[in-house]
């Protein structure tokens, strides 16, 4: 019998199965021994080719687990994307509403205490990364888009705010494999809404921000800008309260200046115009001036010019001093007649 | 001696060295045979595994989390019909994935903060240039009675010893906002040489010569491609945080055929670039002088 291959082995098993007597009357004779073949094994022992037989099967083991770890691989792909992608889409403020929800009915309620102690930790640090970077992040969701097996675009959506300014970004990203180890990310899209107190200030910066889709540019600015405009609204809430008789504070939405005047002497008005500016790279620039207006009599009284230096006083007391103290200052200055030098 | 004599005992050693040959031969092919018999056995039991594992993957895909999910993330108060432990094990797991996908969204500001060990802060910073994610720094604090600096991949021009000194165990925010500013800046300036190069790269003469942390460039470029005269700016970024030039010189070289009269950048022209890369970033500031 020749042939080594396996295809050769088994058609050489089927000619040696068919050379043995099917039933013992039939073609035996009398006085012969019967033989018969119980195994491919045995049949292989008897033809030499039981070493060759294991070999190759080993081979074939060595395949399928071969294939079958290549199917595994792809199927734990999709799942992770899969699971990725329904996870993904679902909105993380909603999702929270639901899990109090299961907490509180009665078969749930004990089995929630550990999930509920690593959903604290988790909480925990979601605080004490709002603390350090100034932005609070509400809401994220994401819609996978495989594109190819190299490259998968992401449609993200963030929610968040920054020192009570709220803005929501919706941007793509596109992850290209460059190698097994490397990959890149680029920001494809970003569309940004800032909180509709601000954003017509914010207009050409959100513009330039999106046109570049420079997200770290616009979380940057837009932290510095809502703590100098936190700032400013704390200050001018703070005075118009304590002096409601003598402080108004502009109209509109967006305050950004403050005006008072001493009620007995109603020919001066101290205005403090309070602006912030946030150039095209994000760079927040607070400015604080000063705005007096006198009656041309009081003017003509102040031989010191005691008027004309205020703005460069005020100023100076603002980058030594900060808004809030320099403008209460001037208050107070002048509520106790300061201005006595001032003589009719 | 009697040789016959001889041959008579040689001839049994002979025959006892050949059995013992083959007695060692068919150990070995034995035990080898053994061998291979426990290989085909163990690769057995591993097909049957791997059968099953590939067998629960595929249910798993076929399963209707994904509606399920929706269901609970809708405005309708009511719960899918499933085992209490199972709807625990469903809505805290989904819960926690989307805490961690709002701590991952945390990158976008380019600061994030984890706590490796008890007495071990790590801060990464990541940085980008517009749209392009570029490379994260990493930095690792140990907190025992004051903060430490343990290690950092920060570039060394960065002024980490000044500024920690004066805000790392005073105020950590603005320790790490400053640390943010400086590699933003710093990727910012560096990155803006590299797209001049690729953009500009027809107009340009030589390579672009930066410091190691891009606040100092040099670069000669011409205004048009077949122009015989070139421009040659130096900036400098006086701080390191900044990212448009706060010193700005320009020269107009001729190239080696042209003539003094060949000049038709006035002084008013070079006002005007100045000025463009005084209020712009580079690339920009460039694109603005060529229109």
């Amino acid at each position: 019998m020749a042939g080594s291959s396996e295809v050769d082995i088994f058609g050489e098993i089927q000619q040696t199965i068919n050379e043995f007597p099917a039933s013992e009357s039939e073609n035996e004779t009398p006085g012969t021994p019967r033989r018969s073949a119980t195994s491919i094994t045995q049949l292989l022992g008897l033809m030499g080719r039981e070493p060759t037989y294991r070999r190759n099967r080993k081979e074939r083991y060595k395949l399928q687990v071969e294939n079958l770890e290549k199917e595994i691989a792809v199927l734990e792909e999709r799942l992770a994307y899969r699971k990725q992608e329904e996870v993904g889409k679902l909105s993380c403020k909603k999702f929270e509403k639901t899990w109090k929800r299961v907490k509180r009915l009665n078969q749930t309620s004990q089995l929630c205490g550990r999930h509920e102690e690593e959903l604290k930790a988790l909480r925990e640090q979601l605080h004490e990364l709002g603390s350090i970077t100034g932005v609070v992040l509400k809401d994220t969701s994401c819609i996978l888009k495989k594109i190819s097996s190299a490259v998968v675009k992401r449609q993200h959506r963030v929610e968040g705010s920054c020192h009570g300014l709220r803005f929501e970004l919706d941007f793509d990203i596109t992850e290209s494999k460059v190698s097994e180890t490397d990959s890149s990310s680029v920001i494809t899209r970003l569309a940004v809404e800032a909180d509709e107190a601000v954003n017509s200030d914010l207009a050409p910066f959100i513009q330039r921000v999106e046109e570049e889709c420079a997200i770290q540019t616009f979380l940057r600015g837009y932290v510095g800008y809502a703590e100098w405009h936190s700032q400013r609204q704390a200050m001018f809430e703070h005075l118009s309260q304590r002096h409601p008789n003598s402080v108004t504070i502009s109209e509109g939405t967006e305050a950004t200046q403050l005006t008072f005047s001493r009620s007995d002497q109603p020919g001066a008005t101290f205005t403090v115009h309070w602006t912030i500016d946030i150039s095209n790279i994000g760079k927040v620039t607070p400015k604080v001036q000063l705005v007096t207006k006198a009656t041309r009599q009081l003017l003509k009284m102040d031989t010191h010019g005691v008027f004309a230096r205020l703005p460069k006083r005020f100023e100076e007391k603002v980058n030594s001093h900060g808004a809030r103290q320099a403008t209460e200052l001037l208050m107070i200055a002048s509520s106790l007649n300061a201005f006595t030098k001032i003589t009719v | 001696m009697d040789v016959v004599l001889i041959d008579d005992f040689i001839d049994p050693y002979h025959h006892l060295q050949l059995l013992e040959s083959r007695v060692q031969k068919e150990a070995d092919e034995k035990a080898n045979e053994k061998r291979e018999h426990q290989e085909v056995e163990r690769l057995k039991v591993k097909v049957q595994k791997l059968r099953a594992k590939k067998a629960w993957l595929e249910q798993q895909l076929k399963q209707q989390h994904a509606k399920v999910l929706t269901d609970l993330d809708g405005d309708d108060n009511s719960l899918p019909d499933m085992g209490p432990q199972e709807l625990v094990q469903l809505v805290a797991e989904t819960q926690k994935k989307k805490f961690e996908e709002l701590i991952q969204a945390y990158r976008l500001t380019g600061i994030t903060v984890t706590t490796p060990e008890p007495d071990i802060t790590r801060v990464c910073w990541d940085t980008a240039h517009k749209g392009t994610l570029c490379e994260p720094y990493y930095m690792e604090i140990q907190h025992k009675e004051t903060l430490r600096i343990l290690r950092h991949s920060l570039p060394y021009f960065v002024p980490l010893e000044t500024v920690s000194q004066t805000l790392l165990n005073t105020d950590f925010k603005k320790f790490v906002a400053s640390m943010s500013e400086y590699l933003a800046a710093y990727v910012n300036r560096r990155q803006e040489i590299v797209m001049l190069q690729k953009k500009y790269s027809d107009i340009l003469i030589g390579e672009v010569e930066s410091s190691h942390a891009a606040d100092f460039v040099q670069f000669q470029l011409k205004l048009q491609p077949e122009s015989e005269q070139i421009i040659e700016a130096k900036l400098t970024y006086e701080q390191l945080t900044d990212i448009i030039p706060t010193k700005v010189r320009i020269k107009v070289l001729l190239r080696n055929s042209a003539n003094a009269s060949d000049v038709t950048i006035s002084t008013q022209d070079i006002k005007h670039y100045k000025q463009c890369f005084h209020s712009m970033e580079l690339t920009k500031a460039v694109g603005e002088i060529l229109d």
